[in-house]
């Protein structure tokens, strides 16, 4: 795999650029970073909404799609998200390098930086245009509200408010219930922070040849020197209750949901976490996949994930109310065996399809994007797929045995579902 | 665009086998997809098939005696999966490396039926859950409402994974008589994209066969399935209430589109449906605009362009404190042709950009080439043929079939109201 080269454009801004002629798209994205704060959390999502529909010269959705088809399809795709400490603020553009003989990059970057620089402000650049923060607004409560309906979501949300410390208490995405209080003025102070004080690591896969890359860099004069130093931390983004809470929630469903949470306090690499939890339920070779679901029946989706920085094991099944206990004793011996047991076939098999995934991974310029970015933040973050394979073939099963071991159960979320 | 030559990998079996090689990624994709889907549901003298059958069997056929087929298929690093549709079945693998063993594994998974009583009992349980997931679903609860109403008592109106009473009543001896009519190699695309060494996966391929009596035995197959090719014709049914737990009102408009085409035709027309809805409702339209201003819709609002054999439909989806006002505005605006303005040779220059361009992005992802060239070669067509099609479609076709397709007969809308607690 390529090295990816770093232009220090200026104090606080940087381009982290990987040029591969792999796609025949590439993808360019700013990335704007500032400490996560929950009061900001529904802004800044407001915030991305606005920058994506509409600018200054694209004042409505519908002139930008046309833009976008002229491109070829181009895509403009914006969002919030939070790593430890930090929440990111990202708008990309990802699009045909060229058609036929026309390259199409620099128009591509050209429309990504109306969007960041020339927001659809008010004739005094200050506020955004009441039209269309009020549309952005509703089109956010709308969302929210629909949310509700997605059972599985709200479960692992319900979940997450358990154990989340208050900062962290409001997903990425944001609330209605700070949505409620959001105003144009806020919101707007707060894109005006942001090209001022954020952090800005910008990414770009593709443009091999440099057609468009550094010349757009010369562009970039709004992106002004940053001097707040700005970086990834560790931060308590839990709170471990000292016994295992329990919440439940009845709906008139006919399906439940089950998560559970377990937590280890001692440290353990990343590729150990990652092999433990492919082992357990990553996939359809995993104990929980077989062992609850074939085995028993229980459960048509089952799986589980892991959150290295917090030590955290989350499980989470759709079942049958009146399978609940048996679910949580069969989700413990799963996790019991992976403690005693010396289960050499499914380490080498999780070891395997870890590999062969990040691989899979390195095919898609999305991913690649991220690794970039977060290569950006960490410096220890692995970047070729050979020292990955390395660590991750490394873990042993005694390592894997001692975190089962260690983990307990922090907090369990329950929607059960009265409907028959 | 990159090369997108399809090509033919040569076996003793004799089996469709067709590669898309790119070997600047890491990854090979392939899927084997049968000519048969939810809606092939019949009764005859010679065979039952139970609602869901399609979709239990694709469940089921990963089972064979003393394992699984996706623990052979992780032995040799890779994951897999299978998906039902209408009209189709497909059984697919992702892999780095081991492309001969996993397509040997793949082959041996759709040669080599066993269904028993007691593995059958227990899928039961399983799609039971699948079921209840769905079923608490108000965006599927809302299609299936509409799906009724615009083909009413046609298999297409079956949820693909069938009932909890239909699922009960599907049993080994049914299956098998499915699998045996149906799973035959002449009703069988199997492709594959990515990296390929054509001559080794060859070589490999034929080592593979020639150790597997079941693969053998069904590349001697020669059954002729009988397909559902078009729709039950009774008229469609205008419109319907329902209550379902939801946050927010929901409405969607079917529209059926009655058709008298050639399979290679139906993806024309698809095309063509596509860049007409495109240009009418899609995100560059100034209805879509105006509705988005008066808060009649938001990011929920969309439509679907479905074909599938000579089924064609389209169903225009939204969340909206508005219903029954959203979905006159938009009956009107199709059945008076109200966007006639749309039609201009430049927007359809700009559309046609768009849907080629969906094309180059496709490119990038080998599951979309090798699930799409799957499709396409049931229809006689290819990848490659795609962005020449869709430059032939005139503003004079998109005129003509606008006039034809609004019609009020043809159109369902459903509203589901939230029920009140």
């Amino acid at each position: 795999m390529n090295e990816p080269k770093i232009i220090q454009l200026r104090p606080g801004v940087e381009l982290w650029w990987l040029p591969t002629d792999k796609f025949q798209v590439f993808r360019w994205e700013f990335n704007f970073i500032t400490p996560q704060k929950r009061a900001q959390t529904t802004r800044r999502k407001l915030l991305v909404n606005l920058l994506q529909r509409s600018s200054k010269q694209y004042t409505t959705q519908a002139q930008l799609a046309r833009q976008l088809s002229l491109l070829y399809g181009a895509e403009i795709t914006g969002k919030t998200s939070i790593l430890r400490n930090l929440n990111i603020l990202s708008l990309a553009v990802t699009a045909p390098a060229a058609f036929q003989t026309t390259s199409l990059i620099q128009p591509s970057l050209n429309l990504l930086y109306e969007l960041v620089a020339a927001p659809n402000l008010q004739a005094d650049h200050q506020l955004f245009l009441e039209s269309a923060f009020q549309l952005e607004q509703t089109n956010l409560a709308n969302f929210y509200q629909s949310l509700q309906d997605d059972y599985a979501l709200k479960a692992s949300l319900g979940l997450k408010q358990i154990l989340a410390s208050a900062d962290f208490q409001v997903p990425a995405f944001g609330s209605l219930t700070q949505l409620h209080q959001v105003t144009n003025e806020q919101v707007s102070q707060q894109y005006h922070d942001l090209m001022k004080q954020d952090r800005l690591i910008m990414t770009l896969v593709g443009d091999p040849n440099n057609q468009a890359a550094t010349a757009f860099l010369q562009q970039l004069d709004l992106m002004t020197t940053r001097t707040q130093p700005i970086n990834l931390e560790a931060q308590q983004l839990l709170i471990v209750p000292k016994h295992p809470l329990c919440v439940q929630q009845h709906e008139p469903i006919q399906q439940s949901q089950l998560v559970m949470a377990y937590h280890s306090s001692i440290k353990h690499s990343a590729a150990v976490w990652q092999v433990f939890n492919m082992m357990l339920g990553g996939d359809d070779q995993s104990l929980l996949f077989t062992n609850v679901r074939e085995q028993k029946g229980l459960a048509y989706s089952i799986y589980s994930t892991v959150n290295v920085f917090e030590g955290l094991v989350t499980v989470q099944a759709g079942i049958s109310a009146d399978q609940i206990e048996t679910a949580q004793e069969l989700i413990q011996q799963q996790i019991t065996h992976l403690a005693e047991q010396e289960d050499e076939r499914l380490l080498q098999h999780a070891q395997l399809a870890l590999i062969n995934q990040r691989l899979i991974d390195s095919d898609n310029i999305v991913h690649q994007s991220e690794r970039l970015l977060l290569k950006a933040l960490n410096s220890h973050f692995i970047w070729h797929d050979s020292d990955y394979a390395q660590q991750i073939q490394a873990v042993q099963l005694a390592e894997v045995q001692d975190l089962a071991a260690q983990l307990q159960l922090s907090a369990q979320y329950q929607l059960i579902g009265d409907n028959k | 665009m990159s090369s997108l030559e399809i090509t033919t990998i040569h076996n003793s079996a004799n089996l469709p086998i067709k590669a898309i090689i790119k070997p600047e990624f890491h990854q090979t994709y392939a899927l084997a997809m049968v000519d048969f889907g939810s809606l092939d549901s019949t009764i005859t003298n010679q065979l039952n098939i139970i609602p869901g059958s399609a979709h239990f069997l694709e469940h089921k056929l990963f089972a064979k005696p003393n394992f699984d087929s996706a623990e052979a298929f992780a032995k040799f690093g890779a994951n897999s999966n299978a998906f039902t549709s209408y009209t189709k079945t497909a059984y697919l693998f992702q892999t780095v490396g081991q492309v001969a063993n996993n397509l040997g594994v793949l082959l041996d998974l759709i040669s080599r039926p066993y269904f028993t009583e007691a593995n059958v009992l227990k899928e039961q349980k399983i799609i039971a859950q699948e079921i209840q997931m769905y079923a608490d679903n108000p965006d599927w609860v809302l299609e299936q409402a509409t799906l009724n109403n615009l083909f009413p008592h046609d298999p297409i109106t079956q949820d693909i994974a069938g009932t909890l009473s239909s699922i009960q009543e599907i049993t080994a001896a049914n299956l098998l008589t499915i699998y045996q009519q149906y799973y035959v190699p002449s009703n069988f695309q199997i492709y594959l994209a990515g990296a390929i060494d054509q001559q080794n996966l060859e070589d490999q391929l034929a080592e593979i066969i020639a150790h597997n009596r079941a693969i053998q035995q069904f590349a001697q197959r020669t059954k002729q399935p009988v397909l559902r090719y078009q729709p039950i014709d009774y008229p469609v049914k205008s419109a319907q209430e329902i209550v379902f737990k939801a946050q927010r009102p929901h409405m969607m408009l079917g529209l059926r589109i009655i058709v008298q085409a050639s399979l290679s035709e139906m993806i024309v027309l698809q095309n063509q449906l596509e860049l007409l809805f495109g240009l009418i409702l899609g995100e560059t339209s100034s209805l879509r605009q105006s509705l988005l201003e008066q808060h009649l819709i938001d990011d929920s609002f969309g439509y679907s362009v479905i074909v599938e054999r000579k089924y064609a439909f389209i169903l225009i989806s939204a969340e909206t404190d508005q219903p029954h006002h959203l979905g006159e505005v938009l009956r009107t605006y199709l059945l008076k042709q109200e966007f006639m303005a749309e039609l201009t040779a430049a927007a359809l220059k700009m559309v046609k950009a768009d849907s080629i361009g969906s094309y180059l992005f496709a490119s990038d992802y080998m599951e979309n080439l090798a699930t799409e060239s799957a499709e396409l070669a049931f229809y006689d067509l290819s990848y490659e043929q795609m962005p020449p099609l869709i430059n032939q479609i005139s503003l004079e076709q998109l005129q003509a079939l606008a006039t034809t397709i609004f019609q009020a007969d043809n159109m369902t809308i459903t509203y589901l109201q939230p029920e009140m607690n």
